[in-house]
């Protein structure tokens, strides 16, 4: 996903000699051929994040168009004060890519886990948040990025999802008995949990969150008037992500829907391992989840 | 054994754990962890007759040293390397305080320093002895706030630590020289009231009698090679992050000198 959304800069790119392309120094492999071709249009600034995003705000006050890359945790939660105080205070074009989404990087260990960017960007007045889930969304949503004007948070993982996301934005409502919704790679957990409800004989329909913006409460809110419960799954802190502002629709419209949240309570650190292992051992048992919201729904069938 | 004999031993068998970690299912970042061992070995080494002095590893990237160097020292009993990036291990690629001997999670470049100057102060605080070594990456240095550390140190006027920079030259994405060169280095940190030294980051005896903290804060600059020790591996910068066969791994442990 992080080459499909690098390939699309680097195509807006050619076209625009205002879009540049910043590192602190963790491009290796994903963004050498930006570099080599674009070499007027690409920065590395070294080990140094809050740097990164304090030159990028200087240069879209210029009139350039910059995106800043590295690991998640690092162009987003490390610098996040610059970018609070910069792109969003004066409501600049700078887009911050983050990649490793979650627990993706998931041997590294906690240091790279970006599993609260959700929570601190939702915060922000005015930043567009993008979650893809396929390489196709990634492409999608950086030309979208783009085109929108004011400061973006890409995230991004490394790999796409193999399988189609519908997106909450482009689909119509319809009844369901349970809604389940996803954040980005999020989306294959909730096809494993859909599909053990939908053995109890229950309607279950599974639409992905790809944006965070002034228009997301309305598009929940559609969607979760039509359904009986809710689920969301997300590879995020419980607080402030997917689940909270599914939540924050749900009480302040006054809709009559459950909520059930899958989401990381605890630390994530000590024992881990691969990405599997980390997501099992953070989440609750995909059955329980199922058997959860079968129990919850007005009347068990 | 003299203890001279028994650090180039230690090293050794930690540099063959660092190559079986490599050659483990999710590789490791065996160029950094090569470059830096020799520093870990000696910054035990004084560490362990220094009661109450932390080591700290900034540049979290090299796990690999680290537990092999806390291995053979008998910090971490069991071997680490079998277990390496196996899932439901403690022994991940950035270190955490879940493996023996790790008081602080590193891995976000930067932050390591910064946990050092507040333990060797804390040391001074509470009237007991000990201090600080930190190692830190020269690529590391671009983060600013490694600087401000170093300005912290200065301040309170930190005795009892050492900040080691592990000078291979190289970080993520190429050459420190190409990327953000580190102009003036020894001048700097004097001038942040540190007492600079310049060393062989491979020559054991030598670093430890730089590293040894004094009253005043010292900073040890250590020339050394990525991937050292495994020929085929030295001075490349694709030595950066290696995921290796077992059978070539066996190669490399061969041609490791003691």
């Amino acid at each position: 996903m992080r080459n499909a959304a690098i390939n699309e800069l680097a195509e807006l790119a050619r076209a625009d000699s205002r879009i540049m392309l910043l590192t602190a120094d963790l491009g290796f492999g994903v963004l050498d051929n930006f570099a080599r071709e674009l070499p007027k249009q690409f920065v590395n600034v070294g080990v140094a994040e809050q740097a990164m995003v304090g030159v990028a705000t200087g240069m879209a006050e210029a009139g350039l168009l910059p995106y800043c890359y590295s690991i998640a945790t690092f162009s987003f939660l490390r610098p996040f004060e610059f970018i609070r105080n910069g792109p969003v205070a004066h409501r600049l074009p700078v887009t911050i890519m983050g990649v490793g989404a979650g627990t993706d990087y998931s041997f590294d260990g906690m240091t790279h886990y970006a599993i609260e960017d959700l929570a601190m960007a939702r915060s922000q007045p005015g930043l567009t948040i993008y979650a893809p889930v396929t390489d196709d969304d990634a492409r999608v949503l950086v030309r979208e990025a783009g085109e929108r004007p004011g400061p973006a948070y890409i995230r991004l993982n490394r790999q796409g999802s193999p399988r189609p996301s519908q997106d909450i934005r482009a689909e119509q409502p319809q009844q369901t008995d349970v809604l389940v919704l996803a954040l980005g790679n999020g989306q294959e957990r909730a096809h494993a949990i859909a599909e053990r409800v939908h053995d109890s004989g229950v309607q279950t329909r599974v639409l992905s969150v790809l944006r965070f913006d002034e228009q997301t409460a309305d598009d929940l809110a559609a969607h979760l008037a039509q359904a009986k419960v809710c689920l969301t799954v997300e590879d995020h802190y419980q607080v402030g992500g997917l689940g909270s502002a599914a939540a924050d629709v749900i009480a302040t419209r006054g809709i009559g829907v459950r909520l059930v949240k899958d989401a990381i309570a605890a630390l994530p650190v000590g024992r881990i391992g691969s990405p599997q292992f980390v997501i099992n051992k953070l989440h609750r048992p995909v059955d329980d989840l199922a058997a959860d919201l079968v129990s919850r729904l007005p009347s068990v069938r | 054994m003299n203890e001279t004999d028994l650090l180039h031993d230690q090293a050794a068998q930690a540099r063959r754990l660092v190559v079986d970690m490599a050659a483990s299912e999710v590789g490791c970042h065996l160029g950094g962890s090569l470059s830096v061992l020799d520093i870990l070995v000696a910054a035990y080494a004084v560490a362990r007759s220094r009661p109450g002095t932390e080591v700290v590893l900034s540049k979290g990237h090299a796990a690999a040293a680290l537990y092999a160097v806390l291995h053979v020292n008998g910090v971490i009993a069991e071997n680490p390397a079998p277990l390496y990036g196996r899932a439901g291990s403690p022994y991940t690629g950035h270190p955490s305080p879940k493996v023996p001997g790790v008081r602080f999670p590193t891995g976000s470049l930067g932050h390591g320093l910064a946990y050092a100057v507040g333990w060797a102060l804390s040391r001074r605080l509470l009237g007991q002895p000990g201090g600080a070594i930190a190692v830190v990456g020269d690529g590391e240095l671009q983060e600013g706030l490694v600087w401000e550390a170093l300005q912290v140190a200065q301040a309170k006027r930190i005795g009892g630590l050492t900040v080691v920079v592990d000078c291979n030259g190289g970080q993520n994405d190429g050459y420190v020289a190409d990327i953000s060169p580190l102009t003036d280095l020894p001048a700097r940190l004097a001038a942040f009231g540190f007492e600079v030294s310049e060393v062989d980051g491979h020559d054991i005896e030598k670093l430890m009698m730089a590293i040894v903290p004094g009253d005043q804060p010292k900073a040890v600059l250590a020339t050394t090679v990525k991937g050292k020790g495994v020929p085929a591996t030295e001075g490349k910068a694709a030595s950066h992050y290696v995921k290796v066969s077992p059978a070539r791994a066996k190669q490399w442990k061969a041609a490791i000198q003691s």
